[in-house]
């Protein structure tokens, strides 16, 4: 449509409008639930965060508290083992060496040497293996460089009364850290534990061997009361003032195997006495420094020097990762061993923060397409609307013009001959026909809007008879011919001469051809012939081609032509009057017949429709109403 | 001859639990030139004389539920633990330790009552991760560690592995230092290797140096009689913290132990046994040099002193005894008084020691060394079994070299190692072995 139409123009410019007036909220709530979703996610990160770093800090806390209770174990058996070993005289020694080395658990080997590092027991001729074991290993080594004499690795002349000092750090300790109950007596049983062992002490009497036993049943409760039965003794046997006693442990590795060793030297000089510790057996205690309940994906682990896991709590990674938290130990007999903390990441960690980002991300985003595509499908639906309500309305107005026309001639020709100014008959005769030819042409396009109006609402009602359709076709155009002689337009009939039986709606199929040859009385006059040829195709139906020498159809138009309303915008159409109606309702009754209607253009110039009907019509729209066909 | 046998002192007391015999593979030996003889000292003891006396145990199991147990063998060994729980009175003390990455201990040690809880906590052990043993075991110590003051109860350590310890301290020598610490406290580990996956080594040293009972188990099947087996050994604890002396006169210096472990000391040997059970004779077996001495003389060869504490009394007690042999220069006297049983102790003793020479000569990838070595050892014994016409010694021969002949063929298989291990321990041990443990039920 050419004309330009300011109602139109606005009317899009209204509905931009609007659709701007949905877009840009939706996108502003988008965008601001996006904004709102980040900061969100931030916050959840930065929570995330500080949780992860309160429990870093807690398994670092629970790290080093560990390492402190695995340094009071040691130090309870280290301190205890040469607080025993200082007090007896030099004459009860012997006895308890040799005792101790057969009932105490912590001890491996006990050993009496001078401070020059000769070692005077065990001796090169000592029986039993770990004897000569120790003295294949050491006897050298400390004659070379007795370890006491070097610089002192590890003083621990802890005053009597404070001995158990560290007992009230671990109470601080505990409060502080807020220590599991269930830990807490764990390592305190542990801690027990080890202090009732040295309480094989020597008591020098009982010479029967069944006196370890014996002795054990000093065991006492409490370590209040096990501090002073301890060193008793000493006062005792020691009421002499004397210097100081020296003391150390120390480490030593020997064929692939730690070895620790402990010596005293009561009153700082004179021979030195020993033990080396029993590893194994101290290992197996520090598992009681090891926490009995700890949070999920924490993990700790006591390592020895050469990395070796020797207890291990929580859950350790299988790969070898770097730990979270690492305590060494301090006692420099225990150099390189350390606890270590694991853990696992957090369930609730940055990752799922930014899950819940994207999820949020995505539902925001749906919601706005949402909005967005239902506005614009609504504004869409108006738009069509309002386009064909455009049409209806040239419609109309195209309708009412084609009426006019025969109208105007009906109207001049019967009031000439009402007023009686034909005198010549032949020329009434001919008004008479002229009116006549009108008002078919009136009726045809009548008919064309009914059918129209029903083929719109879906109430076009097919009657199919059998007949045929070859001579249907000559019934036709032997009806048509005077008016298309009189457009000049030569009609070549290219029909078979066996009858063509098909069962359809005759009026159907007159209206289609009718229509078909308007179309090209209409935009086809110029080329002055027409060409009605009738076959059957491989298949069985039949093949009804109505062919012009007009200008054919742009390609662009071809099957355009078909809709309700179309026009080919050309001058040529233009200038020709219409409605756009004739082809679509051709097109649809030959559906609703069964068959097809299509435009082919013609070899040589000039357009070909193609109606192509099967023999037996299947009706595909059946009125509603059974009388509407009136 | 019957005046030339030694008479048994018995320096204990009559009603005393353990006697303690002395044995010499000869009763007469050869006079004026210089002998060698196996001195056989043997502790017996009698069972309680009424079930319901024997001593309280304190049992402590350690159970492995590593991924490898999954399926029949954890289902095996709780059936076996329940079975053995079953066999405890309500006065007994229990705790059950599971180990696989790390250490849980499912019952601390608490009496064990009506027994449901247990049951409940054995029932609930599904298997996983990895093996924790030495963890298991010192969780297991600890635990027992609790009634230990309480003499009354005998402490015992049961310990399961199918696998080969993969977290913590695992090398034999660490299990065997933790073993002997055990000991000093009077606790022993007795293992139970199921399958052929778990680390033998590491277990026979365990129960060895710990004084306890070591089992090779190949189908899991068997659990519950092993676990019969040594149930029955841990209920019927007559006598705890048995040092056992032999002392020897001047002109007899002993040259070594055989099987069992022991100190020599100049003229004596000592030796540590945490448990005697009832009814199990337990000995030890020392070689000795006699001087050359007159014939027609007799000689105390040899004097023993056991100092324990008795298990239901729980007092200190003791037992002595001293052995003379005879001098003849009458070689079929010699002969004539041989001691059969002495004899094949001495000889199955020798082959277990024989078998861990020859386990470690086929580590070493020496396997025609180890089945010579195993074969030395048959011919000795089938020589010696010829001339004292000792029909348990020409056995013992026929079936080492049967083993001779096996490790020469096929070298030393998996599950033929662990056999090797677990009987030469049995033996050393004098552990009656699971095979016969049915017969103690």
């Amino acid at each position: 449509m050419k004309t330009y139409c300011p109602g139109v123009f606005g009317s899009s410019r209204r509905i931009f409008f609007y659709w701007l007036l949905l877009l840009i909220p939706a996108l502003a709530i988008g965008g601001v639930a996006v904004v709102l979703l980040k900061r969100e996610r931030d916050r959840l990160a930065l929570r995330a965060a500080s949780a992860e770093q309160a429990r870093r800090a807690a398994l670092e806390a629970r790290t080093r508290l560990v390492a402190e209770n695995v340094e009071l174990l040691i130090g309870d058996v280290e301190d205890g083992l040469l607080d025993a070993l200082a007090q007896p005289a030099e004459t009860d020694l012997p006895n308890l060496l040799e005792r101790w080395q057969a009932s105490q658990p912590m001890v491996r080997v006990t050993f009496l040497a001078r401070a020059s590092g000769e070692l005077l027991r065990p001796s090169a001729t000592t029986p039993g293996d770990e004897a000569r074991g120790f003295y294949r290993r050491f006897s050298a080594q400390f004659v070379s460089s007795p370890p006491w004499s070097l610089t002192k690795k590890k003083e621990t002349d802890v005053p009597l009364n404070q001995a158990f000092a560290p007992q009230k750090d671990f109470a601080q300790a505990e409060e502080a850290r807020n220590q599991v109950q269930a830990n807490t007596s764990k390592i305190q049983m542990a801690r027990k534990e080890a202090r009732s062992l040295y309480k094989v002490a020597p008591s020098s009497s009982d010479s029967s061997s069944a006196g370890q036993t014996a002795s054990r049943s000093e065991y006492a409760d409490t370590r209040q009361a096990a501090a002073p039965s301890a060193r008793a003794p000493a006062a005792a046997a020691a009421p002499k003032p004397r210097g100081e006693d020296r003391r150390g442990w120390f480490s030593t590795m020997n064929a692939g195997r730690t070895h620790v060793l402990g010596w005293v030297q009561p009153g700082g000089r004179g021979d030195v006495r020993g033990v080396e510790l029993e590893l194994s057996a101290l290992v197996a205690r520090l598992g009681g420094a090891m926490p009995a309940d700890l949070d999920a994906g924490e993990g700790l682990a006591l390592r020895d020097d050469h990395g070796l896991v020797l207890h291990q709590a929580g859950s350790i990674p299988r790969a070898p990762v770097d730990p979270a938290a690492r305590v060494p130990l301090s006692d420099p007999a225990f150099a390189g061993w350390e606890v270590v903390g694991y853990l696992e990441p957090a369930a609730y960690g940055r990752d799922s923060s930014g899950g819940f980002f994207v999820v949020g991300a995505l539902l925001v985003g749906i919601f706005t397409v949402a909005i967005v595509s239902g506005g614009s499908l609504l504004l869409w639906q108006a738009r069509r609307s309002e386009a064909e309500a455009q049409q209806k309305t040239s419609f109309v107005a195209n309708v009412s013009h084609e009426f006019k026309t025969p109208l105007t001639s009906i109207r001049l020709y019967s009031e000439l001959l009402e007023q009686g100014r034909v005198a010549s008959e032949a020329k009434q005769i001919e008004y008479l026909r002229t009116i006549g030819r009108e008002t078919q042409r009136l009726a045809r396009l009548v008919n064309n809007a009914l059918d129209f109006s029903r083929l719109e609402q879906g109430r076009k009602k097919y009657q199919l008879e059998s007949l045929d359709l070859g001579g249907e076709v000559i019934r036709i155009l032997n009806t048509q011919e005077p008016r298309l002689a009189e457009a000049h337009m030569a009609v070549k009939r290219d029909l078979p001469s066996e009858p063509i039986a098909v069962s359809t709606d005759r009026d159907a199929v007159e209206q289609i051809v009718l229509n078909l040859l308007d179309n090209a009385c209409k935009y086809a006059a110029a080329g002055e012939e027409i060409v009605v040829s009738l076959a059957t195709d491989p298949s069985g139906a039949a093949v009804l081609r109505v062919s012009d020498r007009g200008p054919g159809v742009p390609a662009t138009h071809r099957d355009r032509i078909f809709e309700k309303f179309h026009r080919v915008d050309e001058t040529l159409t233009a200038e020709k009057t219409g409605a756009g109606l004739g082809l679509s309702i051709a097109r649809q009754l030959a559906r609703g017949l069964g068959g097809n209607l299509h435009y082919e253009p013609r070899p040589g110039g000039g357009s070909t429709f193609v109606l192509t009907l099967p023999r037996s019509s299947v009706a595909r729209r059946v009125s509603g109403a059974p009388g509407a066909e009136g | 001859m019957p005046a030339l046998l030694s008479s048994v002192a018995r320096a204990g007391q009559a009603e005393s639990s353990v006697q303690v015999r002395i044995d010499v593979d000869r009763d007469v030996l050869a006079a004026d030139v210089e002998e060698h003889a196996i001195v056989k000292v043997c502790l017996d003891t009698s069972r309680p004389s009424r079930p319901e006396n024997r001593p309280l145990v304190n049992l402590a199991l350690a159970l492995d539920r590593s991924g490898s147990m999954s399926g029949e063998k954890l289902a095996h060994a709780k059936e076996a633990a329940l079975a053995a729980l079953s066999r405890l009175s309500e006065e007994d003390v229990f705790s059950l330790v599971a180990y696989d990455t790390t250490v849980e201990t499912l019952v601390p040690a608490r009496r064990v009552g009506d027994g449901r809880a247990i049951e409940r906590a054995i029932r609930s052990i599904d298997a996983r991760g990895n093996t924790a043993l030495f963890g298991g075991v010192s969780q297991a110590a600890s635990e027992v560690r609790k009634n230990l003051e309480d003499r009354r109860y005998t402490p015992r350590i049961l310990l399961i592995s199918d696998g080969l310890a993969n977290v913590g301290p695992s090398a034999p020598e660490d299990l065997a230092r933790l073993g002997v610490a055990l000991m000093k406290e009077g606790i022993s580990v007795t293992t139970i290797g199921l399958g052929l996956g778990y680390n033998e080594d590491l277990m026979t040293r365990l129960a060895q140096c710990s004084d306890g009972n070591t089992y090779f188990v190949e189908s899991s099947a068997d659990l519950p009689r092993i676990f019969a087996a040594e149930l029955g050994d841990a209920l019927n604890v007559v006598a705890r913290r048995v040092v056992l002396r032999i002392t020897f006169p001047d002109g007899v210096s002993p040259k070594g132990l055989v099987g069992r472990e022991g100190v020599v000391k100049g003229q004596s040997v000592e030796l540590t046994l945490n448990q005697l059970y009832g009814g199990q004779e337990k000995f030890a077996l020392v070689e000795v040099a006699v001087a050359p001495t007159a014939r027609g003389s007799t000689k105390k060869i040899a004097e023993a002193r056991v100092a324990y504490e008795d298990a239901i009394s729980q007092k200190p007690a003791t037992a002595a005894a001293t052995k003379t042999v005879a001098f003849t220069t009458d070689t079929d006297a010699v002969v004539r008084s041989a001691n059969l049983k002495v004899q094949a102790d001495y000889a199955r003793n020798a082959v277990a020691q024989s078998k861990d020479r020859a386990v470690s000569l086929a580590d070493a990838r020496q396997p025609a060394a180890a089945a010579a070595e195993l074969r030395a050892t048959a011919d000795e014994f089938a020589r010696m079994g010829a001339q004292y016409q000792n029909r348990e010694l020409l056995e013992l021969a026929k079936k080492t070299r049967a083993d001779a002949e096996r490790v020469q063929n096929e070298g030393l298989g998996n599950a033929a190692r662990k056999t090797f291990r677990a009987e030469s321990a049995q033996t050393k041990n004098q552990q009656s072995s699971y095979s016969s443990g049915g017969s103690r039920d």
